[in-house]
């Protein structure tokens, strides 16, 4: 099966995503999809290494380059008179880099003494 | 017979008489003490009793001029009694002995009869002899019913058991026969007076020479001329103190009390060595003198003397004392060792010494205690059981003297398999100086103690005349007396300093002679106070070195601080004890005065520490001299270890409250310094923390009052850093919640253990307390990021935010927070959040909180799989 790849899928030109490598699972407390939900904050420290918090932990990372890029699809249809459906994929980004977290977070928690000391 | 004596009897009062008339009565025959079956077999052996010929002779006619008032009685003195007086004196005194028996019994009778006739005479005929006008015309006590404490004394146990101390005239064997000879005389009158002392005489020179060849045979190599001193210079002389040690009980110069508490308890050990029960005999004896028993308690009790007698007179199972081993105190050179040998010979035993020269290391004392108390064979060596001395004990490693205890506790064990268990079935009497060595703190529980108290002068001045006469040095008694003093009446020193004068040549004028027998000894810290606190004995001899006198005592304690060193711990004795003084002004004055001088000790003190000006160092034994001079007395009551539990609190509460406020918040610990803290916050805090308003019921049937009073308790326990601790306590294992740190301790004074916490503060609360604020810290933590929340946190809960704010926002405010009515949780703080959230903020904390991550250990790859992009399509 021939498969249409439309280079461009809008003026901008192409998008670079990226991907996040987690090592472990993200899970909520409702029931129900992630989809939506609030992960957590990503930022790069001054140093420029990704830190990502996610609930009550803290993941460190880094920034890899993907050996082989990837491009993401989307699969459309298109109807035709007469034709045959015809399936085509849209490239809407390619994913050159990814961030990878694969240590074991760390649990945010406050230091007590430091606390104490600033209520009077 | 004349009767000058050296002083005059202090006691010599009416009631005394009558006690001796009354005494006089029980007079039978009179024994002289026959201790025990051995001694006479051993008199036999050595004949060393030099002094008492002439004494005897004195003493009898003591006895019948004290009983010329009712003639009726009889006085006789029995043959076997002059035996025990002349000390064996051969196979030829033997005849003579009896001879001379029977004549002083003829003498006895007759003298007794007769002088109720002589008696009303007798003034008149003193009189006319113009020797007699010389002698002192007061009478004195020759027959004392009691231990005389500064003269010479012989004592005697009547028929009824009674003791009674003849008064000994000072020997002066020169003197003595002219004496006889001249007062003769005076008893012309009486018929046949001259002939029996004339046999007395002849009998008296006879014993004379026997014992002065038996003497001279005694004294190994030494020349009998004493004119040729050429020779006697190169021949090496045999020291003084082995030659004049005292060969027999009576011959002891320690006090007669303590030497017959110490034979008592070694002839206690006589049932299970010997198979005779000694108890029982003494205790028909005291049964047969109950009375006579009582009498003599009574009496020391009136005159405070310290009963020396083993309070545990009971056997044990084996026939053994319960006290297994006598335990000898005192200085050096009062005569310890030699008592403890001549008893334990006189009680018939081997003696076996351990001394502080040999090997005294675990193994080496056990091997010899095992030696003479244990093995069958070395028991009988000789003849006689062992007794075993242990000299200078205190100077013995602990662990050594450790085996001891456990022997005498019948802990000890035999070292081979089978565990047998070892039985002290010898006597063991252990010597030392120091009584309270470390080493000897186990020993003495199990031990007869037994104190020596120093030597009585006279009795040691009188032994050294007796030593100098023979070896004509002829001292005068006064030389003999500042030597005795010298010395601190130690017998060893006293008779090799006598030695060393004699090798010498040297006049007791000589320089020389101020500077030997001074004994360099330090004292212990206890001598140390004891010197500072008592006076000095009076001596009876004001001569130049009275130390009674104010230069003397003066110079005294200077020296013996100077040479203990110690001044600060001095000082804190001195400062411990000066109240316990009695003192007779009613102003305190000597008390303010002492204060004075102890301020000007710590400011000396103090000021030598901060500059290190040590010069000033010297000023501070001054210090001593005057406590001395304000607080010696005569009667110091026991003199009390200074107390250092204080000092200990204080410095522990200084760290304490230290620690305390550096670990204390910035914002409060600035307002805080140790001494305010100690004594205006804590002792308030501590009643405020611990409020009695709470009840100690569940928490959910509380009050709003007792929760808002629970959540100041937390608040400020918060802000000063004081928390509870749950310790267990080790012996009922009961748990308990302590302040940390101690505020109670820290506070409470004796006085004020009444106002502070009337009522314990329940545990359940403690533990409520303390939970709440270990939660409160946490989620103090937690809050504090949070800046919102903080505000609304402070709102309500602190009241100070309020203080500079005008009455009116005040209000304003009391209004507020009636009209929002913030729902409360359990303790009564608002429950936030609900207040100002919006419903953006609220998803954006719900979502925030709903995703969470969750870790899974391993390889990245392990989890990895390929998928292919056809199946995703």
């Amino acid at each position: 099966m021939q498969v249409f790849i439309q280079p461009f899928s809008n003026e901008e030109g192409l998008q670079e995503w990226g991907i996040i490598e987690l090592q472990g699972d993200l899970d909520s407390k409702e029931s129900g999809s992630l989809a939506g939900k609030l992960v957590g904050d990503l930022f790069y420290n001054k140093d420029g290494i990704p830190t990502f918090i996610i609930g009550h932990h803290i993941l460190v990372g880094k920034a890899e380059k993907l050996e082989k890029p990837l491009a993401v699809l989307e699969k459309r249809h298109i109807q035709t008179k007469g034709k045959d459906d015809k399936t085509e994929y849209v490239v809407r980004a390619i994913v050159k880099r990814k961030l990878c977290f694969r240590d074991r977070p760390k649990p945010i928690v406050g230091s007590m003494q430091k606390v104490v000391n600033k209520t009077p | 017979m004349d009767f000058d004596l050296m002083e005059p009897l202090s006691y010599d009062d009416g009631e005394d008489e009558e006690n001796v008339k009354s005494g006089r009565k029980r007079f039978g025959t009179v024994n002289i003490e026959e201790t025990s079956r051995s001694s006479k077999r051993q008199r036999c052996q050595d004949v060393k009793s030099y002094k008492y010929g002439t004494v005897e002779i004195t003493e009898i006619e003591d006895v019948v001029v004290e009983d010329e008032g009712d003639g009726s009685s009889n006085v006789q003195v029995s043959e076997s009694d002059l035996r025990s007086q002349f000390n064996g004196d051969g196979e030829k005194a033997g005849t003579s002995r009896s001879a001379m028996g029977a004549s002083v019994k003829r003498n006895l009778s007759m003298s007794s009869s007769s002088f109720r006739g002589a008696s009303t005479s007798s003034s008149s005929t003193i009189r006319d002899i113009p020797l007699e006008e010389e002698a002192p015309t007061v009478r004195y006590r020759r027959v004392l019913k009691r231990i005389p404490n500064d003269i010479p004394y012989l004592p005697l146990t009547c028929e009824d058991g009674s003791r009674l101390y003849l008064r000994l005239k000072p020997t002066d064997s020169l003197e003595d026969t002219s004496k006889l000879g001249t007062t003769s005389s005076r008893f012309n009158i009486l018929p046949g007076w001259n002939d029996i002392k004339n046999e007395a005489r002849i009998l008296k020179d006879k014993f004379h020479k026997e014992l002065a060849k038996t003497v001279e045979r005694d004294v190994v190599s030494r020349p009998v001329d004493e004119n040729n001193e050429n020779e006697d210079s190169k021949v090496p002389d045999s020291l003084w103190v082995e030659k004049y040690k005292p060969r027999s009980f009576l011959d002891l110069l320690s006090q007669e009390d303590v030497n017959r508490a110490l034979l008592h308890w070694v002839k206690l050990w006589d049932k299970s060595v010997f198979g005779v029960d000694y108890l029982a005999k003494v205790k028909a004896t005291r049964e047969k003198y109950a009375k006579l028993e009582a009498q003599e308690k009574e009496k020391n009790e009136k005159y405070h003397k310290k009963s020396y007698l083993p309070l545990n007179e009971e056997y044990d199972e084996g026939g053994r004392p319960n006290i297994k081993v006598a335990l000898l105190a005192g200085d050096p050179g009062l005569g310890k060792t030699t008592c403890a040998h001549i008893i334990a010979r006189h009680a018939g035993y081997n003696v076996r010494e351990i001394n502080a020269s040999d090997d005294r290391s675990i193994q080496a004392f056990r091997k010899f205690i095992d030696d003479t108390t244990q093995s069958r064979s070395e028991i009988f060596q000789d003849g006689r059981p062992n007794c075993l001395i242990i000299d200078e004990i205190d100077g013995a490693q602990t662990d050594s003297v450790n085996v001891l205890v456990e022997l005498v506790t019948g802990n000890a064990t035999e070292s081979g398999k089978k565990k047998i268990k070892k039985v002290l079935r010898r006597p063991i009497i252990c010597i030392c100086n120091d009584l309270y060595a470390t080493s000897l703190k186990i020993l003495k529980k199990y031990a007869f103690v037994i104190q020596f108290p120093q030597i009585g002068v006279p009795r040691l001045i009188d032994r050294l005349n007796e030593v100098s006469d023979r070896e004509k040095l002829f001292l005068d008694s006064k030389t003999l007396q500042n030597l005795c003093h010298k010395s601190e009446c130690d017998i060893r020193s006293c008779l090799s300093t006598l030695q060393f004068l004699k090798r010498k040549r040297c006049s007791p004028q000589d320089a020389l002679f101020a500077q030997v027998g001074m004994k360099d000894k330090s004292k212990g810290i206890f001598a140390v106070w004891n010197d500072i606190f008592t006076l000095p004995e009076e001596k009876k001899y004001h001569d130049i070195h009275d130390p009674i006198k104010p230069e003397f005592r003066f110079r005294n304690i200077l020296k013996t601080v100077q040479n203990f060193g110690e001044y600060q711990k001095l000082m804190g004795g001195v400062f411990e004890n000066y109240l316990n003084v009695k003192y007779r002004d009613s102003y305190m004055q000597t008390v303010i005065e002492g204060l004075e001088w102890t301020t000007w000790f710590e400011d000396i003190r103090e000021y030598v520490e901060r500059t290190q000006t040590y010069g000033m160092f010297g000023y501070l034994p001054m210090y001593f001299v005057m406590s001395h001079f304000l607080y010696a007395r005569r009667d110091m009551s026991r003199i009390v270890f200074p107390n250092y539990e204080l000092v200990l609190k204080l410095n522990k509460i200084q760290s304490a409250i230290k620690t305390q406020i550096t670990e204390t918040s910035i914002a409060t610990a600035r307002f805080l310094d140790p001494y305010m803290l100690i004594t205006d916050v804590y002792p308030a805090l501590l009643s405020i923390i611990q409020p009695g308003t709470i009840r100690p019921v569940p928490t959910q049937i509380w009050t709003d009052k007792e929760r808002e009073i629970l959540q100041n308790v937390v608040e400020l326990m918060l802000t000063f850093n004081i928390s509870y601790t749950q310790t267990k306590n080790p012996e009922t294992g009961a748990y308990a919640f302590v302040l940390e740190p101690d505020l109670a301790d820290m506070v409470k004074f004796k006085l004020q253990e009444s106002v502070v916490s009337k009522k314990p503060f329940p545990y359940a609360i403690k533990q409520l307390v303390s939970r709440e604020i270990d939660t409160e810290k946490l989620r103090r933590n937690d809050t504090v990021p949070d800046v919102v929340q903080k505000e609304t946190f402070k709102l309500p809960e602190t009241p100070k935010s309020n203080v500079g704010s005008t009455p009116k926002s005040k209000a304003l405010e009391t209004l507020n927070k009636t009209m929002v009515s913030v729902a409360r949780d359990f303790f009564g703080r608002p429950i936030l959040a609900a207040a100002e959230t919006s419903p953006e903020a609220e998803a954006k904390k719900k979502s925030a909180a709903a995703v969470y991550f969750r870790f899974k250990e391993g390889f990245s790859n392990a989890v990895r799989r390929y998928i292919k992009i056809r199946d995703l399509a």
